[in-house]
């Protein structure tokens, strides 16, 4: 953790834990080496810049309640970035996030699931890959679930190059009614399955896969 | 004992059970056989009411209750248990989470958790699964034979006194098919259940000691019989056994 370079370093708190605790006026992080980094305690509007210098890795991943997020990357070469981001909306929200790879041989998986209740999510995702750039690999994986609200993505990829491995994952549902029928099947209340499905939707990508 | 009495049932506009009665008795296996969408799979989920099925008439008795009137929920707290065809994966929610909430469920009482956990660890080491599935997320990221042996984890943790196994030798290599088998025998000796088993293949009737075989076909028991049944269809198919080979050359 302490390769990170920040504008103003006081602003940032470091736990024990591995978690950082961001301060209002951080604007810009900047990373080097590698970083697995928790995101605890956004209770305001995150408006960020990160970037990650040659030959980095961050795993970058945090929980919110009803924030509107904007947070834009930037990748030079040789990096690695994974981003996952959890999100229970019970009010009107915006989620940006953009990616610039402007550099070689990066990877960049940005994963979002968001959860909206009664009001409306809106995610806006762009990863853009300047034409100079070669042999990266990127992925959106987005997924949200209408659980009385409305749940909006829009997965955008500029691709500027033909030297790129791209992909994106998005789905929009509403609970889905076999796993329901699955763990009531089992023995659990209707109101508990339910719970467990979308505390299970949040926390399944907090979870570090062999995939990835 | 386990009594289907005229029971149907549809999908939709699409009758996929008709009329079809079918009695097992307490701690009996039977077998369940048939092609192709003869509506087998729908019987297991309709014994568990799943909501995707209408039953519109008949009864399903078991501990003198009609299942067709109970929810998914209650038809398990009544120690019934559906291992399906293709267990679902569920992301986030793991085997120990989902578990140990059912057992507090239907015992309804707090389960401690190293009973809970000592026992989960027995289960493993007898299906031969890593003590690391304890906390893994339900199916995911898993085989089609290490889902099945999950579902069994399950099952002996749950102690069902009926158990639906819904082709449980369906995508499993020879040596898995006896594993599980001798697994299901393991559970029979020791607790007694009640099981209807679906299945293709004579196989797993062998390993498991079947008292009785079903043909079902168009939604209703067509013939029942013991084990040599099912091994003159192995042989010969469904066809040839039935004789129904030339009404489909008539059609």
């Amino acid at each position: 953790m302490n390769k990170i370079i920040l504008d103003k370093e006081e602003n940032i708190l470091e736990n024990v834990d591995g978690t950082i605790i961001l301060n209002k006026l951080v604007k810009k992080i900047i990373f080097k080496g590698i970083n697995i980094v928790t995101i605890a305690k956004v209770d305001y509007d995150l408006n960020l810049e990160i970037e990650l210098l040659d030959n980095s890795s961050l795993d970058l991943k945090y929980f919110t309640w009803d924030d509107n997020t904007n947070i834009t990357f930037k990748q030079n070469n040789n990096t690695n970035l994974l981003f996952r981001k959890s999100f229970y909306a019970r009010k009107n929200s915006l989620i940006k996030l953009k990616n610039i790879i402007v550099g070689n041989n990066n990877k960049s998986n940005l994963k979002v699931r968001a959860i909206s209740y009664k009001e409306s999510i809106s995610i806006d995702v762009l990863l853009d890959v300047l034409n100079s750039s070669k042999d990266n690999e990127v992925i959106e994986d987005l997924k949200g679930i209408n659980y009385g609200g409305l749940v909006l993505i829009k997965p955008n990829m500029e691709i500027n190059t033909s030297e790129v491995l791209a992909n994106h994952y998005v789905t929009i549902s509403s609970i889905n009614k076999d796993d329901l029928f699955y763990l009531e099947s089992k023995g659990l209340e209707p109101k508990i399955s339910e719970k467990l499905i979308l505390e299970g939707f949040l926390k399944g990508i907090m979870e570090v896969k062999n995939d990835e | 004992m386990l009594q289907i009495k005229n029971l149907t049932v549809y999908v939709e506009d699409k009758k996929i059970i008709d009329n079809l009665s079918l009695e097992i008795p307490d701690g009996e296996i039977h077998a369940l056989m048939g092609k192709n969408g003869t509506g087998k799979s729908t019987l297991c989920k309709v014994i568990m009411h799943d909501p995707n099925y209408v039953i519109k008439s008949g009864q399903i008795i078991w501990h003198n209750q009609d299942l067709g009137q109970m929810d998914p929920t209650h038809i398990a707290r009544e120690k019934v248990f559906l291992l399906n065809q293709s267990p679902l994966a569920i992301e986030g929610v793991t085997n120990a989470e989902m578990l140990r909430m059912s057992l507090s469920e239907i015992k309804n009482t707090q389960i401690g958790i190293f009973e809970f956990h000592q026992k989960m660890q027995e289960v493993c080491q007898k299906l031969g699964l890593p003590q690391s599935f304890i906390h893994r997320e339900i199916n995911v990221g898993m085989s089609g034979g290490e889902r099945k042996k999950n579902e069994l984890l399950h099952m002996w943790m749950l102690e069902p006194e009926l158990i639906l196994l819904d082709e449980l030798d369906s995508g499993l290599d020879v040596d898995a098919i006896e594993t599980v088998a001798s697994s299901i025998k393991e559970y029979y000796e020791k607790y007694k259940p009640t099981i209807l088993i679906v299945t293709h293949h004579a196989k797993i009737l062998d390993l498991l000691n079947v008292q009785k075989v079903h043909i079902m076909n168009q939604g209703k028991i067509s013939q029942s019989g013991d084990k040599s049944l099912a091994m003159k269809i192995e042989n010969e198919g469904f066809a040839k056994t039935f004789d129904i080979s030339g009404l489909e050359q008539n059609e």
